[in-house]
C-alpha cells in the first residue's frame, strides 16, 4: 500500500519536475532566440549541480543567456569580467579594516565577500585572467567553499559558475589548466545562429519591446528538483556503456577508435563519467521519460567530454577536433 | 510485465526465423551449390562414391541448427524493439531494472527509485500491449548475389564434366568392316601353322570391346576367308594392309589421347608386382598386377589392408612389402629416358633448318616440307616428354601412398586410406599400361598375320629368296671368315678350348659353316647353331685386361639334314668384352724417380651412346653404311620371321631388338 502511495506521489513529483523544467526553458526562450541546445545544456548544468563553460565568439548572447537563467530561477546573480589585472581577492573577497561606531571606536578587520558569494556567478571571458586568479575559483567550484584570511566560508546553495570564453582572441589569454577544466560539468559550444534565428533576434532586439524573464523557480525548488533527478534509476547496461565510452577516450583502450589512438594524449577523468550519467538523467527528465537511454548518453557525451580530452602534438598540429574524435568514438563503442 | 515478455518472445521467434532465412539464402544455398559442384566433379571425374552428393544438403540442417541455437538475449531483443519504435530504451530499461534485486533496507531515495521503476514497468507494459512484433523483425529472404550465380553455374558446369577417359582401353565408335566377297572361290589354303596366331587373336578379341578386339576379329575373318578359298593371298594381303592403315589411324588417335607414358607405368607396375610378390599376404595382388588385372589387384590390396588391421604378422608383412614397393617405385619414378635429349636435338635441328635460306622456289618448297616434318617431330617429342613426366608424377604419387601406408607414425585410418589410394592408383596405372599392351598385341598380330599370309603356299619361292638374302647379309656383315670349325656328329655339344669354343646345340645340317665368329684372346664360348652348309654365327665375349675372359657365341642357320650330333668346334670369332684391369698397367721396372698421378675424369650427366667397331684394323674398315647393312640385316630377319612359326613373344622380342639397333639419324 505504501509503495502504491509512493508511486503515485513519485509520479506527481516527476510530473511537477518536468513541468517546472519546461516552464524554465520556456521562460529563458522568451528572451533568448534559438540556441535551444545551449539552453538545454545550461539548464542541465543547473539541475545536475555542475558548472558550465560556454565557448563562442562575442555577441552570441552567452552573457544574456546566463543572466536570463538567473532571473528565471530567482537566484542571486553576479557577473565578474575577467581581465589580466583581476586579482583573486577581487573574486573571493578580502578583509578590510573597519573603524567606526559599530566597532566601538576600535579598528578591526572585516571580511568583505566577493562576487563569488552568489548563487549564479558569470565568469565572463575567464581565460583572460591569470592562472593565479583562475585558480581562485578552483576551491569554490569543487568544494562550494571559499578560504580567505584563514577562514573557510561556505558559498550559498545552490552555487553555479557559468563561465564564458572566446576561442578567437588568443592574444593575451591564459588557457584554463586541465584541473580547472575538469571541474566544469559541461563545455558548451555556442554556434552562430541561423538565418531565421538572426531575423528573430533582430526583430526582438531592435524594437521597442524588451523582454525580461520572470522567475519561475526558486532556490529550494531547484534543490528539490536536483534531489529527484538523482533518484532516477539507471540500468546497469547503461552504466557499463558510460564506462566503456569514458575508457574509450583513452588512447590505450581497446575500444578506442583510430582517431583517439592516434591523436589523443590523455582521456577523460572519472568526472567525465559522472557528468555523462548526471546529464543523461536530466535529459531524460527534459524528454519526459523515466530513465535515461543510450541516446541520452550519446547526446550529452560531447559536452561532458570535449574539455576533458587532451590532444597530442600531432593532433594539435593537424587541427584535429576533439568533437570528431568523440563522434567516431560514440559510433564505435559497442552498446551491449 | 507479461505484455513485455510476450512481445519479446514473439520478436525472438521472428529473429530465429529471420536468421534461418538469411542463413539459408546467404550460407546454405551458396555453400550447397559449391559443395554440389565439388562433389559432382569428384564423382564424375575422379570416381568418388555417389553418396558424396548427400553432402550438398549438409548446409541446410547446419544453418537451421545455428538459427535455432543462436542466443538472442532479452536485453538485446528489448533494445531492438525500443530502437525500432523510438522508445529510448523504455522497454529495455524497465525489463532490466525489474530484475534488479531490491535493497534490504532501502533509503528514501531508493524508495523513490523503486517507485520510478514501478512506474516504468507500468508504462512499458502499456506500450508493449500496443506494439506489433512483425515490423521489428521483417522476414525477408535476401536477394541472390552475383557470387550465388557463380556457385550455381559451377554446379551446373560440374554436371557436364565428362567422366575420365579410360586411358587403358581405346574404343572406336566406327566398327571395322572388311569386305570379303564370299561368292568367289579360290584354292583353299592350309593355315594350320597359323593356329597359335588365331588363339592369340581370339584371346585379344574376347577380352575387351575396343579397337584391338575389333581388329583381331577382322584379322580372324581374313584368315578364315583365305583358308576357305573365299579370297586369294593377294586379296588377303590387301585386306590386311587396309587393317594396318586402320590400326595406324587408331594408334595415332590413341597416342593423342594418352596422358601418361604407358611404358613407364608398365615398368612401375612390374616393380610394384615384384615387391608385392615377396610377401605371402600381397602375392594375390602381385599376381593380379602381373595379369594386368588392376581391379583385382586393388581388391586384393584392400583385403590385405583389412587383414593387416586384424593380425600383427600380416601388418608386418604388409609394411615390409610396402617399404620395398616404395623403394622400387622411387627407382621407377626416377627412371630417365632419352626423350629430353632427342627433343633438344630435334629442336636444334629445327632451328638450324629455320635459319637456312632457300634460293629457288623448289628449294623453298622442299625446306617447308622438311620444316613441317621437323616441327611434327618436335611436337611429338614434346608430347612424349609431357606424358613421361605425367607418368613419373603418377608413379611418385604411388610411391608416396606406399610410404604413407607403411608409416607406423600415422594413424590406422590414414594408413588405410593411403593403401586404398595405392590400390586405386595401381589399378589406374595397370589399366593404362594394359591398353598400351593390347595395342601392341594388335600390331604384332597383324604383322604376324601378314607373315602367315605371305608364306602361305610359297614354300619353295620363299626358300630361294631367303638364301639370296642370306648371301647378301653375309657379304654385308664385316669380319673375316674364321677357321672352319670342326663339325660335330651330334647336335648337342660342349667344348672348351684354348681359343674360343662354340657350343652347338641343335640339329646339324649338311655342309660347312661359311662364317665363324672370331674372338681374341683366350676364352670360352657357348653357342647354338644350325647349319645347312652356309654357316652363320655371332659371338659375344667378355675379356679382361690380362687376357682372361669368357666368351659366348651363337650360331644360327638352317639345315636340311636330320639327326642329332655332338661335336666340338673351335674357331675364331669377334667378341665384345668387358672386364676390369688396372688402367695404369704394370708398374714400370725402370729405376727412376717415378710418380703416380691419378686423374679423376669429369663425368657428365645423361645417357651417352657409343658405337665401337672392334678389330677394324684387322678386318678393314667398313665400306657400307650402317643404314644399308641394317636394312639387309632386318630384311633377312623379317624373311625368317615370315617363314617360321615363332611364338608371338619371340616375334616381339626380335622386333624390339631391331627397333633398338635401327639407325638413329
Amino acid at each position: 500500500m505504501s509503495t502504491a502511495i509512493t508511486t503515485a506521489e513519485t509520479q506527481n513529483a516527476l510530473q511537477a519536475l518536468q513541468d517546472d523544467l519546461h516552464n524554465l526553458v520556456s521562460e529563458v526562450q522568451r528572451v533568448i532566440v534559438g540556441q535551444d541546445r545551449v539552453i538545454e545544456g545550461v539548464v542541465t548544468c543547473l539541475l545536475a549541480g555542475g558548472h558550465g563553460l560556454l565557448e563562442g565568439v562575442p555577441g552570441l548572447g552567452k552573457t544574456l543567456l546566463i543572466r536570463t537563467l538567473a532571473q528565471a530561477v530567482d537566484l542571486e546573480f553576479a557577473r565578474v569580467q575577467f581581465t589580466p589585472d583581476l586579482m583573486p581577492a577581487d573574486i573571493v573577497g578580502t578583509s578590510v579594516l573597519v573603524q567606526g561606531e559599530e566597532t566601538g571606536g576600535s579598528s578591526r578587520l572585516e571580511y568583505q565577500p566577493g562576487p563569488i558569494f552568489s548563487n549564479i556567478v558569470l565568469a565572463d571571458e575567464i581565460n583572460r585572467a591569470t592562472p593565479k586568479t583562475q585558480s581562485a575559483l578552483l576551491e569554490a567550484m569543487a568544494e562550494g567553499t571559499v578560504t580567505a584570511g584563514g577562514n573557510t566560508r561556505p558559498l550559498p546553495v545552490p552555487f553555479l559558475v557559468l563561465a564564458t570564453q572566446n576561442p578567437l582572441e588568443m592574444e593575451g589569454t591564459y588557457p584554463l589548466p586541465e584541473a580547472q577544466l575538469d571541474r566544469f560539468l559541461f563545455k558548451i559550444q555556442v554556434d552562430f545562429p541561423g538565418e531565421d534565428e538572426l531575423i528573430r533576434i533582430l526583430d526582438r532586439t531592435t524594437g521597442s519591446d524588451s523582454q525580461a524573464a520572470k522567475p519561475v523557480l526558486d532556490g529550494p525548488r531547484l534543490l528539490a528538483m536536483r534531489e529527484l533527478t538523482r533518484a532516477i534509476p539507471v540500468a546497469d547496461s547503461l552504466t557499463r556503456y558510460v564506462v566503456r565510452v569514458l575508457r574509450a577516450t583513452h588512447p590505450t583502450d581497446d575500444n578506442a577508435p583510430e582517431l583517439v589512438k592516434r591523436y589523443a594524449r590523455f582521456g577523460a577523468s572519472p568526472r567525465g563519467a559522472q557528468a555523462m550519467l548526471l546529464a543523461a538523467r536530466v535529459r531524460c527528465c527534459l524528454q519526459g521519460r523515466l530513465s535515461p537511454s543510450i541516446d541520452d548518453v550519446r547526446a550529452v557525451a560531447p559536452s561532458a567530454l570535449r574539455h576533458r580530452m587532451i590532444l597530442n602534438f600531432e593532433g594539435e598540429a593537424e587541427g584535429i577536433a576533439v568533437d570528431d574524435c568523440l563522434r567516431q568514438l560514440l559510433g564505435s563503442v559497442p552498446t551491449d | 510485465m507479461s505484455g513485455v515478455s510476450t512481445l519479446l518472445s514473439a520478436v525472438r521467434r521472428r529473429l530465429r526465423v529471420s536468421d534461418a532465412a538469411w542463413g539459408l539464402a546467404r550460407i546454405a544455398l551458396p555453400a550447397g551449390l559449391w559443395i554440389a559442384a565439388v562433389a559432382l566433379l569428384a564423382v564424375r571425374r575422379f570416381g568418388a562414391p555417389s553418396e558424396l552428393l548427400w553432402l550438398t544438403a549438409l548446409p541446410v540442417p547446419a544453418v537451421l541448427a545455428w538459427a535455432g541455437l543462436r542466443r538472442h538475449p532479452w536485453r538485446a531483443t528489448a533494445r531492438r524493439v525500443d530502437t525500432h519504435y523510438g522508445l529510448d530504451d523504455q522497454v529495455g530499461n524497465a525489463l532490466e531494472l525489474a530484475r534488479h534485486p531490491a535493497p534490504a533496507e532501502p533509503t528514501a531515495q531508493q524508495h523513490q527509485a523503486a517507485a520510478i521503476v514501478a512506474l516504468m514497468q507500468q508504462r512499458a507494459g502499456a506500450l508493449a500491449a500496443d506494439l506489433d512484433p512483425r515490423p521489428v523483425v521483417p522476414l525477408r529472404v535476401p536477394p541472390p548475389r552475383a557470387s550465388d550465380g557463380v556457385a550455381a553455374l559451377a554446379a551446373i558446369a560440374a554436371m557436364f564434366v565428362p567422366p575420365p577417359d579410360p586411358p587403358v582401353v581405346f574404343s572406336d565408335l566406327d566398327p571395322i568392316v572388311i569386305e570379303i566377297d564370299r561368292e568367289t572361290h579360290h584354292t583353299p589354303m592350309d593355315l594350320a601353322l597359323a593356329e597359335p596366331l588365331r588363339d592369340n587373336l581370339r584371346e585379344l578379341a574376347d577380352a575387351h570391346a575396343d579397337t584391338p578386339a575389333e581388329l583381331a576379329e577382322a584379322i580372324l575373318d581374313v584368315l578364315e576367308a583365305l583358308e576357305n578359298g573365299e579370297i586369294d593371298r593377294a586379296t588377303a594381303l590387301e585386306r590386311l594392309e587396309q587393317l594396318e592403315a586402320l590400326l595406324a589411324e587408331a594408334e595415332e588417335r590413341w597416342e593423342a589421347e594418352l596422358e601418361a607414358d604407358p611404358a613407364i607405368l608398365a615398368e612401375a607396375m612390374r616393380e610394384l608386382a615384384g615387391s608385392l610378390e615377396q610377401k605371402e599376404l600381397t602375392q594375390e595382388a602381385a599376381r593380379a598386377l602381373d595379369r594386368g588385372d588392376g581391379e583385382q589387384a586393388q581388391q586384393a590390396l584392400d583385403a590385405a589392408g583389412e587383414q593387416a588391421q586384424k593380425e600383427a604378422e600380416a601388418r608386418k608383412q604388409l609394411d615390409e612389402a610396402l617399404a620395398e614397393a616404395e623403394r622400387r617405385l622411387s627407382k621407377a619414378a626416377k627412371n630417365e629416358s632419352d626423350t629430353d635429349k632427342k627433343l633438344d636435338e630435334a629442336e636444334r635441328r629445327l632451328r638450324r633448318e629455320q635459319k637456312k635460306e632457300a634460293k629457288t622456289p623448289e628449294e623453298k618448297k622442299e625446306q617447308e616440307r622438311r620444316l613441317k616434318k621437323m616441327q611434327d617431330e618436335v611436337d611429338k617429342l614434346r608430347r612424349q616428354q609431357k606424358r613421361e613426366q605425367a607418368a613419373r608424377d603418377q608413379v611418385d604419387k604411388l610411391r608416396r601412398n606406399a610410404k604413407n601406408a607403411a608409416d607406423r607414425r600415422k594413424s590406422a585410418q590414414k594408413r588405410k586410406q593411403s593403401l586404398q589410394k595405392l590400390g586405386r592408383g595401381a589399378n589406374k596405372a595397370s589399366q593404362a599400361s594394359k591398353g598400351s599392351q593390347r595395342m601392341g598385341q594388335a600390331r604384332d598380330s597383324l604383322d604376324e598375320a601378314k607373315s602367315v599370309v605371305r608364306r602361305a603356299g610359297q614354300q619353295g619361292e620363299g626358300q630361294n629368296r631367303r638364301r639370296k638374302q642370306m648371301r647378301r647379309f653375309s657379304k654385308a656383315a664385316k669380319g673375316q671368315r674364321g677357321d672352319q670349325g670342326k663339325q660335330g656328329d651330334q647336335g648337342k655339344g660342349k667344348g672348351k678350348g684354348k681359343k674360343s669354343t662354340l657350343l652347338v646345340d641343335g640339329d646339324v645340317g649338311d655342309g660347312k659353316p661359311k662364317s665363324m665368329m672370331e674372338m681374341l684372346g683366350q676364352g670360352q664360348g657357348e653357342g647354338q647353331g644350325q647349319g645347312d652348309g652356309e654357316g652363320d654365327g655371332e659371338g659375344e665375349g667378355d675379356g679382361d685386361g690380362q687376357g682372361q675372359g669368357k666368351g659366348k657365341g651363337k650360331g644360327e642357320g638352317q639345315g636340311q639334314g636330320q639327326g642329332l650330333g655332338q661335336g666340338q668346334s673351335q674357331g675364331r670369332g669377334l667378341g665384345m668384352g668387358d672386364g676390369s684391369a688396372d688402367p695404369l698397367g704394370e708398374e714400370s721396372s725402370m729405376r727412376s724417380n717415378k710418380k703416380n698421378v691419378r686423374v679423376n675424369a669429369k663425368q657428365g650427366r645423361g645417357v651417352s651412346r657409343a658405337e665401337v667397331i672392334r678389330d677394324a684394323s684387322q678386318e678393314g674398315f667398313a665400306n657400307e653404311t650402317y643404314r644399308k647393312v641394317f636394312k639387309d640385316y632386318r630384311g633377312f630377319a623379317q624373311s625368317a620371321l615370315d617363314s617360321e612359326a615363332l611364338p608371338a613373344s619371340a616375334r616381339r622380342r626380335i622386333k624390339r631388338y631391331y627397333q633398338l639397333i635401327q639407325p638413329r639419324d
